[in-house]
């Protein structure tokens, strides 16, 4: 992310990440904007209708993310979705609630998440080492996101079918140093 | 004579000689050694000396169950105590010693304690070293607890890194016999994940230690085969070196794999991995031990089981002795007498107690030299090998409270079919089953049914053919008729005398037995001796095993190390580090952090030629009420509430009204408990109609969070109200003091108007900062001074603490940390953590007023129950000491004058205390019996804990500013 | 143990808190004349059962949604997993 013309320069968690092994990559990911999406007044229906007309996909169901273009979406919990778009937006959140309205609360969570991507012929075994969920082919396909433990952190687990051998970990912000000491250490294990 | 008692055969690899130390003294031995197997090559006996009487111990077996060659392995920091001797795999170079002996293993000064054995019988210190009672724990203690013992610890930090993971399958086989690979085989064949668990470093199990035939061939061939196919297949995990020590609920499975402790060059790989298994099905196929029988001094070196001295010579290829005396109750047992023959040494005698046999002693002290029967004739040997049957390893299927069922065909516990976790099957050995074509059927079958039970079909499968000779045994524990002490559980000591002798004293039953006597509750958990000791307390008690009973088993199966269970979990590791978004520019000033929960907060900045931290905190305190102090407020929980009913929903959780907080305005609330204890405070900002964003304390975030959703989901469903956290979504700083708006307008952009008129005192709204950058802005103040509160997205955290406090340079701007936070709450007289501790009202707080009379909310109804509402209450109220300079401490008790200081005359306590500054002196809150009556009454406040006594007089808790100028400024 | 989870399916106890019996989604009237004695009774009184048991466990490491587990308590058998909010409006809470 760059500085977009105002005075005040962006500082995204983990940066500079970016460590190989044998058939292993960990790196950071600070790219796009992301916006949590549940929905208000019941209007489920609505919300799917209008983000289908706005992105040409359909809002995913609880454990599957969707790609299209321009950005991904993930359902972490029962109606209530991450949308992930490419590029600079510090106010996606007003755009998307002027695309739901009253059908859909929205927030700005960009800020609020660490990412960080393992890649590799190697990253199921790393991530044996660090998450409790299975996470093998049959229990998380391409196009799959999951909620659970990485060591003692609360993290999502996502993997989007235009990159089968990526898993992106979402944590809190500022565990980012926590959870690449983790990672790290699993990766060093088990690849090093 | 290099390893005079070798022989050919085994497994052992002749082409890698190991060179090795025992006690100081160099010996060799080959790859594919153990410890044990090494040491009888070469002809040891003497490997040990006993927990309590210190007499000479031998090997006295070939597997985990080992009780006797405990050994400390490795050197320094890596020195490992109490491992047994015969699972340890050798390799160059290692150093192994005995354990509990001084000055050595072959003069072990405190041998002399089998002197006093009458002394020393079970429970004997309830019944010794009892007088003068001072001397138990200045002299008997420490000194009983020096003579007896295992190894010792290096007391160095373990050097090594230990690692944990989990792991997903469909069938879970534990044991890597003839029976678990059979049904890893058909599992694997049917396509369906399978892990195939051993503690031992070679599959086959008990193949590996006998002369047996599968298919015409060597069953070893057999072994590799199966093993090469079970590699092959990517859906089988083969996990060597792994004891699956327990069995837990809903098929989750604890497990514990020793990757290191083989190799000599230790690495940077973890030593252990601790695995955490969910399966859908197990096969426990753990095979069954060994037992032997009390004889006359059969803990001597030399004495061990019948098949231990058959896995020696067929595994090992090590002879356990020239002369051996084979003891048996069974049929195996006499199985020992041919493979002594073929290794070239002599059977000195058999004895088959199917039939009757004269008793016999065992001589020698150091070793075995030879029997002595009862008709005095004397049989020279210097090895007996007994069997008084074998116990299946029931342990896994009792972790879950089942009980064992007693088979008296077999003289042994097996598992109980009704009581097994409901995923598990048994297979095998484990089953009672002790042939090998048994095993290789069962095994087959197992696997088959944990196929079918998952909705798959096993195909065909061929079982080979096997030996399937009949086991016939003839119950036999105690050989009678010779005087002297039999032992039953060598590692404890426990001997045939102490069973008696217990059962005598009334401990009847086998709980009672195991605790009184100490029996089983060796690291060994009684492998050796649980079966033997219930049978001998059974027969003591003219009753039969089962009515008897039998004591249950508990993980682990063996012992796990404690530093598997830490993991990567270690030092600054211990637990997860929360870092605001001005973490590093404050690490840069230099900032003291401390922890708040799992967050790393700045305590305060101090400056060079500051050498106390008052003097940092005081400066701050006064920089900040006399110019301006900016403090990094991130940690306090923020939540996002939206919806049409996202005002009611407020109105209900909150004790003072919500609902009708106008936009752009912010309200402090205070949330009750259900029970009407005051829960957690904080602010609500209301951006829009349907846009509230709250906030509460660091500590109860997440358990308000979790509050909140109970309140949505369960109590009220209809509502339409939608909760985020957004707490790490905004970095938000606190801009305090009376240039706060001056500082601010140098950053805010120029289009939003922050002058008091257009921006007053608990206003809210979204502003842009540094030429477009979002943000919003909150007229809070904890502080009591004129203060805002800036919130950013976090990625601009870092640039705008730099701006700010560039922006404030003119302004002498001052960082400030929770200490002077905490300093100046106190001083305003706000109510924290300290008063909010869950034993606290509304009422308490002296804000009874905020609980609306007009609505329900969480509390509300119980907050006016009779016993919240005594005219006598406490209230929250200052405190400031008569005498100045008397220093104040939190925690102390407020006694009226003249009353004594006892607990029928406390009237409260004070809660937050702070040395102000402002005030120069100690100030503090707290809450006091009918408190806002007695402003102005002087009153002890008397601290037992500190030996603090001193007179304080009672105020208002707002020590600055009570009019609220400096706030509406 | 292991909490099916009725849509994300079988997870480890450990990303869930437990609260308590599922009666607890059944706040009294605070409105009703012995309010005070029914709210007690809410919060103090629970019947102790040998078997199966209703209660309330949080999802908090997983989706936040609370859950109404039906959980033997000699077995401890899992036999039923709902969503809270599913069991709410069913059993008549609304607003």
């Amino acid at each position: 992310m760059h500085d977009t013309g105002n005075r005040l320069a962006v500082n995204p968690p983990l940066n500079e990440l970016h460590k190989s092994w044998p058939s292993l990559e960990v790196k950071g990911l600070t790219s796009g904007e992301i916006c949590s999406l549940t929905t208000l007044n019941g209007g489920v229906a609505t919300l799917r209708d209008r983000f289908h007309k706005n992105y040409g996909a359909s809002l995913p169901t609880q454990g599957r993310a969707v790609s299209f273009s321009g950005g991904y979406s993930f359902c972490g919990a029962p109606e209530q979705w991450f949308v992930q778009l490419d590029g600079e937006n510090a106010f996606l959140d007003v755009t998307l609630k002027s695309i739901f309205q009253s059908n859909g609360a929205v927030t700005l969570q960009t800020d609020g998440w660490t990412r960080i991507a393992i890649i590799g012929d190697r990253a199921p075994q790393v991530l044996e080492r660090l998450v409790a969920i299975d996470l093998s082919d049959e229990a998380f396909p391409v196009d799959s996101a999951a909620r659970s433990m990485l060591g003692h952190l609360n993290v999502f687990v996502v993997r989007l079918a235009n990159a089968r051998d990526t898993y992106q970990i979402w944590c809190a912000r500022s565990f980012a140093n926590s959870l690449t000491v983790e990672v790290c250490e699993a990766a060093e294990i088990v690849c090093g | 004579m290099n390893q005079p008692y070798r022989i050919n055969g085994g497994q052992i690899d002749r082409s890698q000689p190991i060179g090795f130390t025992f006690d100081g003294k160099e010996y060799q031995g080959f790859k594919g050694d153990t410890v044990a197997s090494a040491l009888i090559a070469n002809g040891v006996k003497l490997v040990g000396r006993s927990f309590k009487y210190h007499r000479p111990r031998g090997i006295f077996s070939a597997g985990s169950d080992e009780p006797n060659a405990l050994m400390t392995i490795g050197e320094g920091a890596r020195a490992t105590p109490n491992t047994r001797a015969t699972v340890v795999e050798l390799y160059d170079g290692m150093t192994v010693q005995s354990q509990n002996r001084f000055p050595s293993l072959k003069f072990d000064a405190l041998a002399v304690n089998d002197l006093f054995a009458p002394f020393l019988s079970a429970g004997f210190y309830y019944k010794t070293f009892m007088w003068p009672a001072q001397f138990w724990e200045k002299l008997y203690e420490p000194m009983i607890r020096r003579a007896a013992g295992l190894g010792a610890l290096s007391g160095a930090p373990d050097p090594d890194r230990y690692d944990k993971g989990f792991l997903h399958c469909d069938v879970l086989v534990i044991g890597a016999g003839p029976a678990g690979m059979m049904a890893a085989l058909v599992a694997g064949q049917a396509g369906l994940r399978v892990i195939l668990a051993d503690e031992d470093f070679e599959m086959g199990g008990r193949l590996s230690c006998e002369r047996e035939v599968i298919n015409g061939d060597a069953s070893l061939v057999w072994v590799r085969q199966v093993s090469d196919a079970l590699s092959s297949m990517s859906n089988v995990r083969l996990m060597k070196r792994t004891t699956v020590y327990g069995v837990y609920d809903h098929g989750i499975y604890g497990a514990v794999t020793r990757n290191t402790d083989h190799l000599a060059a230790k690495t940077e790989k973890p030593r252990e991995t601790l695995w955490r298994i969910y399966t859908k099905r197990s096969v426990l196929a753990a095979g069954a031990t060994e037992r032997s029988i009390a004889i006359s001094n059969n803990d001597r070196p030399g004495v061990m089981l019948s098949s231990a001295v058959r896995t020696y010579a067929n595994r090992f290829g090590a002879l356990c002795g020239k002369r051996v005396v084979v003891v048996s109750n069974n049929t195996d047992g006499l199985r020992t007498a041919d493979v002594v023959r073929t290794s070239g040494a002599e059977v000195s005698a058999v004895f088959d107690t199917r039939q009757s046999v004269m008793p016999f002693d065992i001589r020698g002290a150091q070793t075995v030299r030879s029997i002595k029967l009862s008709d005095g004739r004397k049989i020279d040997a210097d090895c007996i090998a007994i069997s008084g049957g074998w116990n299946p390893n029931i342990h896994l299927t009792c972790h879950k409270r089942g009980r064992p069922l007693w088979r008296e065909d077999i003289a042994a516990f097996v598992p109980n079919k009704d009581e097994l976790p409901s995923e598990m099957e048994v297979a095998g050995a484990a089953n009672g089953s002790f042939s090998t074509q048994q095993c290789l059927r069962e095994g087959a079958q197992a696997g088959a049914r944990a196929v079918q039970a998952l909705g798959k079909s096993a195909g065909a499968v061929d079982i080979p053919q096997a030996g399937d000779a009949p086991f016939e045994i003839t119950p036999f524990w105690e050989m009678k008729g010779v005087k002297g002490r039999a032992w039953v559980d060598p590692q404890n000591d426990v001997t045939v005398k102490d069973i008696k002798l217990a059962a005598q004293e009334g401990f009847r039953s086998v709980e009672l037995l195991k605790r009184y006597t100490t029996l089983g509750m060796a690291t060994d958990q009684g492998k050796a001796s649980n079966v033997l000791g219930l049978a001998i307390l059974a027969d003591s008690l003219g009753q039969s095993i089962p009515e008897t009973g039998t004591t249950i088993y508990r993980p682990p199966y063996t012992p796990v190390s404690i530093s598997a269970f830490a993991g990567a979990s270690r030092y600054e590791h211990f637990r997860p580090v929360r870092e605001t978004p001005s973490h590093y520019w404050a690490k840069e000033q230099g900032a003291v952090f401390v922890d708040a929960g799992l967050w790393r907060r700045a305590q305060y900045f101090p400056r060079s030629g500051e050498t106390h931290w008052r003097h940092t905190v005081d400066r701050e305190v006064v920089a900040t009420r006399g110019s301006v102090g900016i403090c990094d407020v991130t940690t306090l929980g923020k939540i996002d509430i939206q919806g049409a009913d996202a005002a009611a929903f407020l109105n209900r959780v909150y004790a003072n009204a919500m609902a009708k907080l106008a936009v752009g305005k912010c309200r402090y609330g205070l949330m009750l408990r259900e029970d009407g204890i005051a829960m957690d405070d904080g602010t609500v900002a209301r951006l829009s109609d349907t846009h509230f964003v709250m906030t509460t304390t660091t500590a109860n975030a997440v358990g308000v969070y979790r509050h909140l959703e109970f309140c949505r989901q369960c109590l009220w469903p209809n509502m339409d109200v939608r909760l985020i956290s957004v707490t790490e979504q905004w970095a938000q700083y606190a801009i305090a003091g009376p240039n706060s708006r001056k500082l601010l307008q140098k950053i805010i952009d120029k289009d939003h108007d922050i002058s008091n008129e257009a921006f007053p005192y608990m206003a809210c709204g979204e502003v842009t900062v540094c030429g477009g950058v979002r943000a919003r802005l909150f007229r809070l103040s904890f502080s009591g001074e004129l203060a805002f509160e800036l919130g950013v997205p976090a990625r601009y955290g870092d640039s705008l603490i730099k701006a700010l406090m560039s922006a404030g340079e003119e302004f002498g701007v001052t960082p400030y940390g929770t200490e002077a936070l905490g300093v100046m709450r106190i001083e305003k007289g706000h109510a924290a953590g300290n008063e909010l501790n869950g034993q606290r009202t509304a009422q308490d707080l002296s804000l009874g007023g905020f609980v609306s009379k007009k609505k329900d909310c969480i509390g509300k109804v119980l907050s006016q129950r009779e016993g919240l509402k005594g005219e006598d209450g406490f209230r929250l109220v200052g405190f400031k000491p008569v005498n100045q300079a008397d220093p104040l401490t939190a925690g102390a008790h407020l006694i009226a004058r003249g009353n004594s200081a006892e607990a029928s005359n406390d009237e409260g306590y004070l809660s937050s205390v702070a040395y102000s500054p402002s005030l120069r002196s100690y100030v503090g809150l707290g809450f006091l019996k009918r408190g806002q009556e007695r402003i102005g009454e002087e009153i002890r406040a008397v601290d037992l804990l500190m030996r603090s006594d001193v007179f304080v007089t009672v105020c208002s808790p707002h020590f600055i500013d009570p009019e609220g100028e400096r706030l509406r400024a | 143990m292991i909490i099916t989870h009725p849509v994300l399916g079988p997870r480890d106890a450990q990303e869930f808190t437990y609260l308590g019996d599922a009666s607890l989604i059944h706040r009294p009237d605070p409105e009703a004349d012995d309010a005070t004695g029914a709210f007690h009774e809410y919060l103090y009184q629970r019947e102790n059962i040998a078997g199966e048991h209703r209660e309330l466990w949080f999802h908090e490491q997983g989706d936040r949604s609370w859950l109404v587990v039906t959980r033997n308590t000699l077995t401890h058998e899992v036999l039923d997993v709902e969503f809270a909010n599913d069991v709410a409006r069913r059993e008549g809470r609304s607003q």
